[in-house]
């Protein structure tokens, strides 16, 4: 319709409103239709959560921090033999201090994967192949892997990497995939 | 003139019809629109994908393969390529390789034999390259104009990165008669 | 424009509808607008001739293209014993097939379990072959490559209660290229979605019989006696190795 109403209302007066209102729909559009994307996207890159001053960090019902990160010399395979690594590489052992609720059901316990983070932004992931016949735990914040008795919910996860040799190790990665895959705990060295 | 209107009517309608028709038909399949983004190098040159750098270092042909004390023979000749690959900035693996011939036709890696380093069976850590080699059964007629393909996605390489290699064989008559062996992966030391 | 189009009547309303839009356009010009869709239509393939979609029956030895793959079949028959194949029931028997198949698409191709489908026989074990080898080496088949046919021996086994068949129609499985409905993509796939598509074509061919009677000489343990028959030596056997596995590969050589 063209012209004014039988009111005397111009097309811009009558339709004002709903113009106005077309805003918030298109951006609302916009954001129901972007967000699996977003989250893809975010999967792809996840959001560093990073500790308290004390060096602890809560994350996924858990409170953890980094007990030690350093390279491991004393590796052994089967039969207590001393594990050997090519000159080229070196190993790294991450000791995390754990605590967790103390009534968890056994079917609701947490995985985690550790990798870890050298100065130039390079990642490893735990149980590389060149560690696989070297005796290591398997360092995914469960309790049944922990070297010490999980008592008290308290218990130790212990994760194993290899990176060429010289490396300066900048970051420790805890990822729970099964809680937050757009996140991840990162404990800076 | 008003028969003449309705015919000019017509007439639009099927030019639109046609128009609609030869851009349908002109636009590029999803195939072809989701084809790998091709990284193109040379034998003996380091090629970076995305995730991953390979180089071929040594290319041969011969008319079998002698794997322990088996004979793997083929209709056509063995390419065997020696190959140095690595991780970039994260751990990864080669899970897709084969050989292309002039006439687009795809060669897979055999199944004959297990061949870790490009079948998605070694996980790489950034810095420690692995070496290797695979090979490939291709009709003798295809093995002198053949291109290594190789992505770190065993059932998927659309819209990823895909090294194309050219593979310096110029004729598939002069492979030699010998059976040889296909060296297993080894970390770079 | 459809003011005229009666939607209360019941039943009829698309053909009042349709009406109504011609009549709209084109009063009095409905056969012309019949005759233009036709011929439309005809530009673009509505008129060609499509192939009947029965599956031909056709004698042995002729190839049979079934989309991303061509089958030959050979020849059947009918073994107590093949290579080192060990049956389920020792009173069993085996069913074989010899084909060729060629890869005609334009990658290296694992041909599905049940690419041949035995008609005819009864008594299988299961319906797919409990194995199926390259002639030339006994290796089983796995992935096969464009251009490069190969001669595969099918097996099956038939239960020595069913009767020994005296020909056999097999039918090959075929696949067609089309742009898959859900990710829009060009694939080989089944023609339709539910997956029951008629055969790429039916091979008849007699069934060679050779059933020496396992026990003979009664040894129990027939198995590992290298002559299964005169023909049985006479013909490659496909004696299916493990995939040569070489030493320890999964561990780390450092």
């Amino acid at each position: 319709m063209r012209g004014p109403d039988s009111l005397g209302r111009g097309w811009w007066r009558r339709n004002g409103w709903g113009l106005v209102a077309l805003l918030p729909a298109l951006a609302l559009m916009l954001g129901a239709a972007g967000y699996s994307d977003l989250e893809f996207w975010q999967r792809g890159r996840p959001e560093a959560v990073l500790p308290a001053a004390d060096g602890t960090a809560d994350f996924a019902g858990l409170r953890m921090r980094v007990a030690e990160l350093a390279p491991a010399t004393d590796l052994k395979r089967s039969g207590d033999r001393p594990f050997v690594l090519p000159d080229n590489m070196t190993a790294w052992r991450v000791v995390l201090d754990v605590e967790g609720p103390t009534d968890l059901e056994p079917d609701q316990v947490i995985y985690c994967a550790i990798s870890i983070e050298d100065t130039a932004g390079n990642r490893y992931n735990d149980e590389p192949r060149e560690l696989s016949s070297a005796r290591t735990p398997l360092g995914n914040c469960n309790p049944e892997n922990s070297p010490v008795p999980a008592g008290s919910g308290r218990y130790q996860t212990v994760a194993h990497f290899v990176t060429p040799r010289g490396v300066e190790i900048a970051a420790v990665r805890v990822f729970f995939g099964g809680v937050d895959q757009t996140r991840y705990v990162r404990f800076d060295r | 003139m008003k028969l003449l209107r309705r015919l000019g009517s017509a007439l639009f309608v099927l030019a639109a019809l046609a128009t609609a028709q030869a851009v349908q038909t002109a636009e590029p399949t999803l195939n072809h629109a989701r084809r790998p983004f091709p990284v193109i190098g040379e034998v003996g040159e380091d090629v970076a994908a995305r995730t991953f750098t390979a180089r071929v270092q040594q290319v041969r042909c011969a008319a079998a393969l002698k794997i322990g004390e088996h004979v793997l023979d083929t209709q056509g000749v063995w390419i065997v390529a020696k190959l140095r690959v690595g991780a970039r900035s994260e751990p990864t693996s080669i899970a897709y390789a084969a050989a292309r011939d002039s006439a687009d036709r795809v060669y897979q890696t055999t199944d004959r034999i297990s061949l870790d380093l490009v079948t998605g069976g070694l996980t790489m850590q950034p810095g420690l390259p692995y070496e290797g080699e695979i090979a490939i059964e291709v009709p003798t007629a295809s093995a002198g104009s053949l291109t290594l393909l190789l992505a770190d996605n065993s059932f998927d390489q659309r819209l990823d990165s895909m090294t194309e290699i050219r593979l310096s064989i110029s004729d598939g008559s002069a492979c030699s008669a010998e059976p040889t062996t296909v060296l297993l992966p080894k970390a770079v030391s | 424009m459809l003011a005229d189009v009666s939607v209360t009547g019941r039943g009829g309303l698309s053909r009042r509808l349709t009406r109504g839009l011609v009549d709209q356009a084109a009063p009095g010009l409905r056969w012309a607008v019949a005759v233009v869709l036709l011929g439309v239509s005809g530009l673009f393939g509505g008129l060609d001739t499509v192939a009947d979609p029965r599956a031909e029956t056709v004698a042995a030895g002729t190839p049979v293209p079934g989309g991303p793959w061509e089958v030959t079949v050979h020849e059947a028959g009918v073994r107590r014993e093949l290579g080192k194949l060990r049956l389920q029931k020792e009173n069993d028997r085996w069913l074989y097939v010899i084909a060729t198949v060629r890869i005609t698409a334009t990658e290296s191709t694992m041909p599905p379990s049940d690419l041949l489908v035995l008609e005819g026989a009864t008594g299988l074990v299961k319906p797919t072959p409990a194995e199926a080898a390259l002639e030339r080496d006994g290796s089983r088949l796995r992935l096969l490559h464009p251009e490069m046919p190969e001669r595969i021996w099918f097996v099956w086994e038939q239960s020595g209660d069913a009767p020994v068949p005296t020909s056999l129609t097999i039918s090959i499985e075929q696949r067609t290229y089309r742009e898959d409905s859900l990710g829009g993509e060009w694939q080989w796939m089944d023609a339709d979605e539910k997956g029951d598509d008629p055969p790429a074509g039916r091979v008849t061919v007699p069934v060679k019989a050779d059933l020496t009677p396992p026990s003979a000489s009664p040894s129990p343990g027939a198995g590992p006696s290298p002559t299964a028959g005169p023909s049985a030596s006479a013909r490659p056997r496909p004696s299916v190795n493990p995939k040569p596995s070489r030493s320890p590969s999964a561990g780390p050589t450092q």
